[in-house]
């Protein structure tokens, strides 16, 4: 199907996952520029030694604000999937929607210091950020005003996932509109660290999450069980948590209002509190209550509910021409889609697909297979051979828990052997994925044929390095971002000494990297034109030219800079190096990868696969390994040290 | 290379997160070396690089937005490439009414203080 025609929810994940990508690694960066300090002593957050616990604030944050977005994106799909089918009718502004959640997505990630509006900024820059924080709430209440006319529009009943529904306009909306009282930064002073936030906090995010989630439950309870609710449990059970919870935090308004602080077990007796935090306390209970009884609700309909018939919603998205319970394969055949609501169009779908009358009918040689499409056209573009079952991504996980163990016991070196231990697992997973000989289109049915991917454009594999890489480049943003802070707001700078910066590191370092990007340019235009001994030739000359690159940024901890545990400039620096090093090795790996791989027969002219994708990674590395060294000598070579 | 469709939808808000970019570092720099010290006509060197770069990004956006509006109109009536122009259009109008109220505030607050 095309963009235009995906169901709404995918939408939402589409929306959620790109955030993702782009929201965690500054996190992780915090997280490690923390462990390092913890195991290293590198001062990063040691006003002492230049560093400041401000920049462990900012990573958070910017992680942390889009965060609260990629929790309520699922849950209002949920709503914006659920609600039309309750009201019997079609979602209202589709496409309104799509681009409020685009808007949603980048605005979320320009408001993150309003959680540190009392940290002592400057007014220009809380101005920045409490105007985008109020900005946020004009594509959310698009996404209200659109399922409010879908309401209006439609012939709502009042099933169970509808009362969840009304559930979460009740709460959210009083969660969006003091989420837009605590954007204007005068309030916020008052209301700031007081129970007023946490009463905000767990209407946003129980609103916008636990009472969509709740409500989705049920709609797709069917689809988990292959059962029907029998009993009335679960109308009980939104009621004891609706009224539990709204006791629960409603009081928190009041009691922040009343400036009782958060995070305290005691307080004074007579600080008016106590008959409020008593109601918050009996709401608790009432709301545990309401959890329980939602999970009895479920076991009983999972034990002894009746089975459900196909499609009990009469809902036109595609999960409803499955089976009930869905068989491992979810879809014997796959459909051809024309329009939104398939099961509308075709309303015998699933008996359809059920016989075979679709793509992918036919079991070829037990391969798992799917198909990709071009997301603008909808056209066919390549079949997609998935992973059969392996014990790799097992092993991988323990491994990866064993680098991670090993840090926390100190033991460096098991640390060190264990990275060498993934590297070999990577070249081993690449080896067993990669294609060995080219192959003719293949008939994939409705007298269709696609080639694998591995012969395609955008494969599988292009896109996940692509995507890959987009996060790696947002922890290296982060990163220059912190080295930056830490330069122009820290205590305590300028460091004692600078880097002994050196023009001929810059100049081989970059000439270094500059060959190794065009070398598997060079490789892959000689693999166009089936001139293996060229290939492999300049794949090799890239592995070279990244060599050369990273030993120009290794000379900066090895001769020009001081220690790193001496100044938060020097570690920062330092942290750079590592970075950078660590994907020119990578990159390296890659390149010596593809040049054996060309001699064992991994890439055809038809096949460029591998070459493209190590080609992403050199990209990728030289561009970093660059900047780094010309972030490293090139302020100081202009006096920026003086 | 054909620019694929789908990088539309997110054109204005990518101009408006690097304008947020641009402008946020330009601050963080100014107030460390001390350009709101230098005066400049009527104010001083670091609200005019402030304002200067909100003004500078908000050209940019506005022709994005209405050369996707030609786009748009363009493109085959029904077909997919239109509607993901037209998504795109809107959010290159969000993104650049969000560039003009978020960064509004170089004008009026205090720069360093």
């Amino acid at each position: 199907m095309s963009l235009d025609r995906m169901p709404i929810f995918a939408w939402y994940i589409l929306v959620t996952a790109g955030m993702m990508v782009v929201g965690f690694p500054p996190l992780i960066l915090g997280s490690i520029l923390l462990e390092a300090e913890r195991a290293f002593g590198l001062p990063f957050f040691d006003p002492d030694k230049g560093g400041d616990p401000l920049l462990w604030q900012h990573l958070f944050w910017i992680f942390g604000h889009p965060e609260v977005y990629i929790i309520f994106l699922p849950g209002a799909g949920i709503v914006s999937t659920v609600l039309p089918v309750m009201a019997r009718t079609k979602l209202l502004g589709y496409r309104w929607i799509i681009a409020a959640i685009v808007a949603l997505a980048f605005l979320s990630f320009g408001l993150w210091v309003h959680h540190m509006y009392a940290v002592g900024i400057p007014h220009m820059a809380l101005g920045f950020f409490s105007a985008a924080s109020a900005l946020v709430a004009i594509p959310t209440g698009i996404q209200i005003f659109a399922w409010l006319g879908t309401l209006w529009s439609g012939r709502p009943q009042l099933k169970l996932p509808m009362l969840y529904l009304i559930g979460f306009f009740f709460v959210f909306v009083i969660g969006g509109l003091t989420g837009v009282m605590i954007a204007v930064v005068p309030f916020d002073w008052q209301a700031h660290d007081t129970h007023f936030i946490v009463a905000h906090m767990h209407y946003v995010l129980v609103g916008g999450l636990v009472f969509p989630l709740l409500a989705g439950t049920y709609y797709w309870l069917p689809h988990f069980t292959g059962k029907e609710r029998s009993f009335k449990l679960g109308e009980a059970a939104f009621w004891l948590i609706f009224v539990g919870f709204n006791l629960t935090f409603f009081m928190m308004h009041l009691t922040g209002l009343l400036g009782m602080p958060r995070r305290v077990d005691v307080y004074p007796a007579d600080a008016g509190w106590t008959e409020l935090n008593l109601l918050s306390s009996i709401g608790g209970f009432i709301t545990a209550f309401g959890f329980a009884l939602v999970v009895i609700d479920i076991l009983q309909t999972m034990l002894a509910g009746r089975a459900s018939r196909r499609n009990p919603w009469r809902a036109s998205t595609l999960e409803w021409a499955m089976m009930l319970r869905p068989g491992t394969y979810n879809f014997v055949s796959q459909p051809h889609v024309a329009s939104r609501d398939p099961l509308d169009d075709v309303p015998d779908l699933d008996v359809r697909l059920a016989r075979g009358d679709g793509y992918l009918a036919r079991d070829r040689d037990g391969l798992r297979e799917t198909i990709a499409v071009c997301v603008n056209s909808g056209r066919i573009d390549y079949l997609a051979v998935v992973p059969t079952n392996s014990w790799l991504p097992v092993v991988t996980a323990a491994v990866t828990g064993l680098f991670f163990l090993a840090f926390l016991l100190g033991l460096y070196w098991v640390a060190a052997v264990v990275l060498a231990l993934l590297a070999a697992m990577g070249w081993i997973w690449a080896k067993k994925i990669v294609s060995h000989a080219d192959e003719g289109p293949i008939d994939i049915g409705l007298g269709e044929t696609a080639y694998v991917h591995h012969q395609a454009r955008f494969a599988p594999g292009w896109c996940g390095s692509l995507g890959l890489l987009v996060a790696d480049a947002t922890m290296y943003g982060s990163l220059l971002f912190g080295f930056a802070y830490l330069w122009t707001i820290a205590p305590n700078w300028p460091p004692p000494a600078f880097i002994d910066p050196s023009v001929i590191d810059l100049v081989v370092g970059t000439a270094g990297f500059g060959v190794a990007a065009w070398a598997m340019r060079r490789s892959l235009a000689e693999n166009g034109r089936g001139d293996r001994y060229g290939t492999a030739r300049w794949a090799f000359t890239a592995a070279a030219g990244l060599v050369i690159g990273a030993l120009a940024l290794l000379a900066a901890p090895l001769f020009r800079l001081p220690s790193p545990t001496s100044h938060a400039y020097a570690a920062i620096a330092t942290m750079l190096v590592a970075y950078t090093v660590l994907h020119a090795i990578v990159a390296l790996l890659m390149a010596l990868f593809g040049w054996t791989g060309v001699r064992a027969g991994y890439v055809s002219p038809a096949r460029s696969l591998v070459l493209r994708v190590i080609g992403l990674w050199t990209d990728y590395a030289a561009l970093t390994g660059i900047t780094a060294l010309v972030a490293l000598h090139v302020p100081i070579l202009l006096g920026a040290g003086q | 290379m054909k620019v694929p469709a789908m990088i539309w939808v997110v054109a204005g808000f990518v101009g408006w997160a690097a304008a947020f970019g641009a402008i946020y570092g330009f601050h963080g720099i100014g107030c460390a070396y001390g350009w709101d010290a230098v005066p400049l006509g009527p104010t001083n060197l670091h609200r005019v690089v402030q304002v200067g770069a909100w003004l500078a990004f908000l050209p940019p956006l506005l022709l994005l937005a209405l050369w996707l509006r030609c786009r748009r109109t363009q493109a085959n009536e029904g077909g997919s490439t239109r509607w993901l122009a037209l998504v795109g259009e809107t959010t290159a109008w969000a993104g650049f009414a969000a560039a003009v109220i978020t960064f509004a505030p170089t004008a009026t607050t205090s720069v360093c203080v």
